[in-house]
């Protein structure tokens, strides 16, 4: 999916937007990894590209179509091709994993459908090849709400796998992952990213991480683009002005 | 000391939100107080059962209970039927209150979705808010009145019962379904919807998981609430123990009574353990 954000601001506070006269173009296929300090506006970056946020001013253009003036039942079927991937994995606590994967799915499929991946899930096979990629197939079965905290995450990233979704918006993916799962979590989520030919943009707080794995790295400070760049042109004295803090009152 | 930045504390520093606390502690006492004054709350009133003859007679001639093989087993059988319309009704309540607590749940609104400033689109609000004046209106009016108004319409029986549950529950059913879907983590449900997941299926995948304990418990809490009103119904005509009930009063027959009123308790305490059970198996 190509986009293009142009002019936009948005925010959850009207008066005081968050992102302000922003303007990005990606191409089908790019992957593009966000960092910057907390606050700086990556999260709701996500959500206004992924049609979860509607902009207070500007256009948000899927494949040149501006998604918030397409009528609402047109616009709900645009968001059946982008999966969100919020930083904390929203999953019911007494679901079960293989549920838990299987709702990343729900769009594509009919009522019927749905309704007996409710009453039973179904294709347990390839749900857990798929938690094997995360070391977690032994989970198959286990309640959400008794994993770790990094293993919760890793279930939301076999949940975005499982999704048929050509837009993939991953908020911090790494943030509960000790240094070598997150590593091998990097390297699972930009394979698949490739060999599936989709458009992925991640938030990180590991900079080194997003600028190995990563073509492309957008720096975002307080609501606008500090920088946008491949990673062998990001300097380093570039990221020490994005992460420099406001002097202390 | 190291934090130099704040500032000294100050002597006269107090709670804001106590006054207010204060004020509606007080009012509550004094409106509580002139209530008991207007309901007359006199416990000298109980006092006459213990010395009056008729009351006393009424009182021991609870023990024992009634035993006999053939009153047992029209007893079982009123108490059966009991169960029968606590359950039909609630049924029938499930059948208009989920619907209606599904639409009233503002986290599944699709139109709402995203959109911040608008909220939820002008009709939608509308229709909410017609739904909730629909249910104030089922529920406002006691099955009792429902009952005694149905019997002149459907005539004697378990049918009448079963409607004016039916009628008042699906009102309390949707208001209450309603206040627990919404009182959930909205982030499962809006995650779903936001991936293209139809409102339903978000519903199903999302909310339900987070809820169905809170839903068990509080349905069979209503069971058990509507086997305590059809026994009351049965006073007015529309079958079951209260009918039974009724009419052992009106023999003044205690042990009766008694044995009636044992199987109220084993009623209730059957529903009480029925919740467990399943919250046990969900859980």
């Amino acid at each position: 999916m190509r986009i293009e954000l142009q002019d936009i601001s948005a925010g959850l506070h009207p008066t005081q937007p968050i992102l302000q006269h922003l303007s990005i173009q990606i191409e089908r296929g790019e992957q593009i990894a966000l960092i910057g300090p907390s606050g700086a506006g990556k999260t709701t970056l996500l959500h206004l590209l992924g049609l979860a946020l509607a902009p207070q001013s500007g256009q948000v253009l899927h494949d040149g179509r501006d998604g918030w003036r397409m009528a609402s039942g047109a616009r709900h079927q645009e968001r059946a091709r982008i999966m969100i991937a919020p930083q904390t994995p929203p999953l019911p606590p007494r679901q079960r994993v293989v549920t838990a994967v299987q709702a990343g799915r729900l769009a594509h499929m009919g009522f019927w459908a749905s309704l007996r991946a409710w009453l039973a899930p179904r294709d347990l096979h390839e749900v857990q090849t798929l938690l094997a990629e995360f070391d977690l197939a032994d989970k198959l079965f286990e309640r959400v709400d008794r994993l770790s905290g990094g293993e919760r995450q890793r279930v939301g990233l076999a949940r975005l796998a499982w999704s048929k979704a050509d837009l993939w918006l991953v908020d911090e993916p790494l943030a509960a992952l000790d240094p070598v799962r997150a590593r091998q979590a990097m390297q699972v989520m930009t394979r698949w990213a490739s060999e599936r030919e989709l458009t992925l943009i991640a938030s990180f707080h590991q900079v080194d991480l997003a600028l190995e794995f990563f073509p492309r790295v957008i720096g975002l400070r307080e609501g606008t683009i500090f920088f946008d760049a491949a990673p062998q042109d990001i300097q380093k004295q570039d990221l020490e002005a994005l992460f420099e803090n406001e002097p202390l009152q | 000391m190291t934090s130099t930045r704040l500032a000294d504390p100050s002597p006269a520093l107090h709670d804001p939100a106590s006054r207010g606390r204060f004020i509606l502690g007080v009012m509550l006492f004094i409106s509580i107080w002139e209530m008991g004054r207007l309901t007359e709350f006199d416990v000298n009133g109980l006092w006459g059962a213990v010395t009056d003859p008729a009351p006393r007679a009424f009182l021991l001639g609870f023990f024992p209970p009634a035993h006999s093989a053939e009153f047992l087993k029209l007893a079982l059988l009123e108490t059966w039927r009991t169960i029968a319309i606590a359950s039909c009704g609630m049924f029938f309540a499930g059948l208009v209150g989920v619907p209606i607590a599904l639409v009233l749940t503002r986290v599944l609104s699709l139109s709402a979705l995203g959109n911040l400033e608008n909220g939820s689109g002008w009709i939608s609000e509308r229709v909410r808010q017609f739904l909730r004046y629909v249910m104030i209106f089922l529920r406002s009016v006691p099955e009792l009145i429902w009952a005694l108004l149905l019997v002149r319409v459907v005539g004697l029986g378990p049918t009448a019962g079963v409607l004016a549950i039916a009628i008042t529950y699906s009102g309390m059913l949707g208001k209450v379904y309603a206040e627990i879907f919404e009182s959930v983590n909205r982030e499962p449900t809006l995650a779903l919807l936001n991936q293209g997941a139809s409102r339903l299926q978000a519903f199903a995948f999302g909310l339900l998981p987070q809820c169905s304990d809170e839903l068990i418990s509080y349905t069979v809490y209503r069971w058990e609430c509507a086997v305590r009103s059809s026994v009351v119904l049965g006073f007015v005509g529309a079958g079951g123990l209260g009918q039974q009930m009724d009419l052992s009063m009106k023999m003044f027959a205690g042990n009766e009574v008694c044995t009636l009123l044992i199987l109220f308790v084993v009623l209730v305490a059957v529903a009480d353990w029925t919740s467990q059970i399943l919250r046990k198996v969900w859980g």
